[in-house]
């Protein structure tokens, strides 16, 4: 046998061995077709001429933006289906992407399997194993953690008081338990997973009450040597509940509070001191710790959240809405700022006045699971959130070309990036929300609707995009009814 | 700098038809639905034609990208004939059985879709790992691993087929 290399190599067909076509026809149809388009493309130009309120063209681009367009803009439409699950996942479950395509659900109310996976080609879906030994109670355990890369779930959190877990190979379809660990006093405030480093992060206290302060520390576990070692020592000093995010083997680390030494021991609120800006990142690939500028943030006191993606770290402060009077006119109690890793740099993010003028804002965050971006959604705090009235104004920014966009008129729950395309969701509420619900915005910066109602509303669902489709997976689509399917939402163009 | 003439057009049309059937069979496993694919993708071309700067790697990215979708087309065809009571093993069997090269075809086809692309770029197409890995959006380890899985995969097909046969 030829080696296969070569074979597939020669199997290029002779020009003489295909279906001829008449070239010079398909370059005029292609010419025609071109011509019809840029018909429509004047015709939207007027619109904004005449006052449609469409903003630069250029933005959301797909050579700036959310994608490498494959195919350059046309017509797109999207629509939605159901697809049965042979599990129920519950709220919040894990979800990913396989190397090849497939989308990895992990969580589940079934104790014959732990999770399942779907071949996004065929449409079918094969169920994983339950773990191994006693679970760490991976739903809605707070110090419980299910991570996902490269083809492999690690599962890590509080078993009898110690930090254990177990590890799930897609290639061989089998759990490898991790077992407890001593190097670290605490359940840990972060977790990262590079595929193959499980690093498990301490920032300061253990104990029931939380007062009793310990030495920042970073224990990790090496799945193929099956141990646990003592990572890089934190450069900071022992605090109380700091900001953490964790994405693909990075930990951001942001403020938190200094003990006060001077605390009373019954003291209700614990030995909480001052608050700290300082910013840390920890790379569990080359085990060390990065200091990073603080962030040019101005939100007075308020309280703060924080996103990474690959290239992103983003930083809110916000304050509590209950502490806010909606009559208060406070201009300064939500701002952002994010930072590029590749380049070292903060941008403090301006609030988008042009789309929400009364300067309250609610921002979110969303990390874009396909390309990993963390795009910013705004709303106005003071619009009403009762269903039947109109929805806030909403914007996205995304911090690639630093810009707000207009969101549609909806109530914007998550933004996605399917391909060259934006897709706004709504629906992630079955409080505020009936129906699952797609806009999609076009080339010329019109948001459109799927071409179909989509199935019920759903509470802590997981949203993640492969390929041309989105899923929307899990939740509850009434106070205490699971969802038993998946929402897919497939991208046509 | 590209020549954007009509008679240039039509000329590169000609020119990348052959090879892009031969780069979207491996994809589909099928020699006449890959001309059709490559014919609609030869047309987006024409359409597109001001704006394209590298006609063969926009060729490559559109033509996968449209089989990918042929590959969503066919399997909703098929749940709609196993709704209908056509069980997958006669679906299978009214393909036939084929030899040669369409039996590789077939066989790449059958791989899961970053596999059978990335057996496509770097054996069909010659691409290097890192221009394999740019055209995918991917890392050079994906494509490493995705290389090392397709061929063993391949190479286990077409074993247990030959021992069948010596058999």
């Amino acid at each position: 046998m030829r080696d296969l290399e070569e074979r597939i190599a020669g199997t290029r067909p002779e020009a003489a061995e295909v279906t001829p076509f008449d070239a010079h026809e398909l370059v005029r149809r292609g010419r025609r077709q071109r011509q019809v388009g840029m018909l429509g493309a004047a015709a939207g130009l007027i619109a904004v001429v005449a006052g449609v309120a469409v903003l630069a063209a250029n933005l959301f681009a797909p050579e700036q933006q959310v994608d490498v367009a494959a195919e350059p803009p046309g017509s797109v439409s999207a629509r939605w289906s159901t697809i049965d699950m042979p599990i129920a996942p519950g709220a919040s479950p894990l979800v990913g992407e396989t190397s090849d395509g497939d989308l990895v659900v992990l969580g589940s109310d079934d104790p014959q399997a732990a999770g399942a996976i779907l071949d996004t080609d065929t449409g079918g879906w094969r169920t994983i194993p339950p773990m191994p030994g006693q679970s760490p109670n991976f739903e809605g355990g707070q110090f419980s953690w299910a991570l996902f890369e490269h083809d492999r779930i690690a599962v890590i959190g509080a078993i009898d008081g110690q930090v254990a877990g177990a590890w799930y190979d897609l290639d061989s379809e089998t759990w490898t338990p991790i077992p407890p660990t001593s190097e670290i006093d605490t359940w840990g405030e972060a977790v990262a997973f590079d595929g193959s480093i499980l690093a498990v992060v301490q920032t300061g206290f253990r104990g029931p009450d939380q007062r009793t302060p310990v030495d920042p520390r970073v224990a990790r576990f090496d799945l193929e040597a099956n141990t646990w070692s003592v990572g890089a020592t934190p450069p900071f000093e022992t605090r109380f509940y700091p900001r953490v995010a964790s994405r693909a083997g990075l930990v951001f680390v942001h403020g938190g509070s200094l003990p006060d030494p001077e605390a009373a021991p019954d003291s209700p609120d614990g030995p909480v001191g001052a608050r700290s800006e300082d910013n840390f990142l920890y790379d569990t690939t080359a085990d060390e710790w990065h200091a990073i500028d603080q962030a040019p943030l101005t939100g007075g006191e308020a309280r703060s959240t924080v996103w990474l993606d690959d290239d992103h770290i983003a930083i809110v402060n916000y304050e509590q809405q209950d502490l806010i009077d909606p009559a208060e006119s406070v201009s300064d109690n939500h701002a952002a700022a994010i930072y590029q890793l590749s380049s070292s740099t903060w941008t403090e993010v301006t609030p988008p006045a042009q789309i929400v003028p009364d300067a309250r804002i609610n921002y979110r965050g969303w990390g874009d699971s396909r390309t990993r971006q963390s795009i910013l959604i705004a709303t106005s705090a003071t619009a009403s959130r009762e269903p039947s009235q109109q929805p806030p104004p909403t914007a996205i920014y995304s911090p690639h070309n630093k810009r707000w966009i207009p969101g549609p008129e909806v109530r914007l729950a998550a933004t996605e990036a399917v391909r060259d395309t934006l897709v706004a969701l709504s629906g992630l509420n079955f409080r505020t929300s009936d129906q699952l619900d797609a806009h999609l915005r076009t080339a010329d910066g019109r948001w459109i609707p799927a071409t179909n109602d989509g199935p019920d509303a759903r509470s802590s669902a997981s949203v993640i995009t492969i390929d041309h489709n989105i899923y929307v997976i899990g939740g509850h689509i009434s106070g205490d009814r699971a969802t038993s399917g998946v929402a897919a939402l497939e991208l046509d163009r | 700098m590209v020549d954007r003439s009509d008679e240039a057009l039509a000329a590169l049309c000609e020119a990348e038809y052959p090879r892009l059937v031969g780069l979207l069979a491996l994809q589909v496993g099928d020699r006449f639905v890959a001309e059709e694919l490559a014919q609609e993708t030869l047309l987006a071309l024409c359409r597109h034609w001001p704006s394209v700067d590298s006609p063969r790697a926009w060729l490559n990215r559109v033509g996968l990208n449209r089989s990918n979708s042929w590959f969503r087309r066919r399997y909703a065809e098929r749940r709609a004939y196993r709704r209908h009571g056509l069980s997958p093993e006669v679906i299978e069997g009214l393909e036939g059985v084929e030899h040669g090269d369409a039996a590789l075809r077939s066989a790449v086809a059958s791989l899961p879709p970053r596999q059978r692309m990335v057996i496509a770029l770097r054996f069909y197409e010659q691409y290097s790992v890192a221009e394999t890995a740019e055209a995918m959006g991917c890392a050079e380890g994906t494509v490493k691993a995705q290389t090392h899985h397709a061929l063993a995969s391949l190479r286990s097909r077409f074993d247990s087929s030959e021992e069948h046969q010596h058999a």
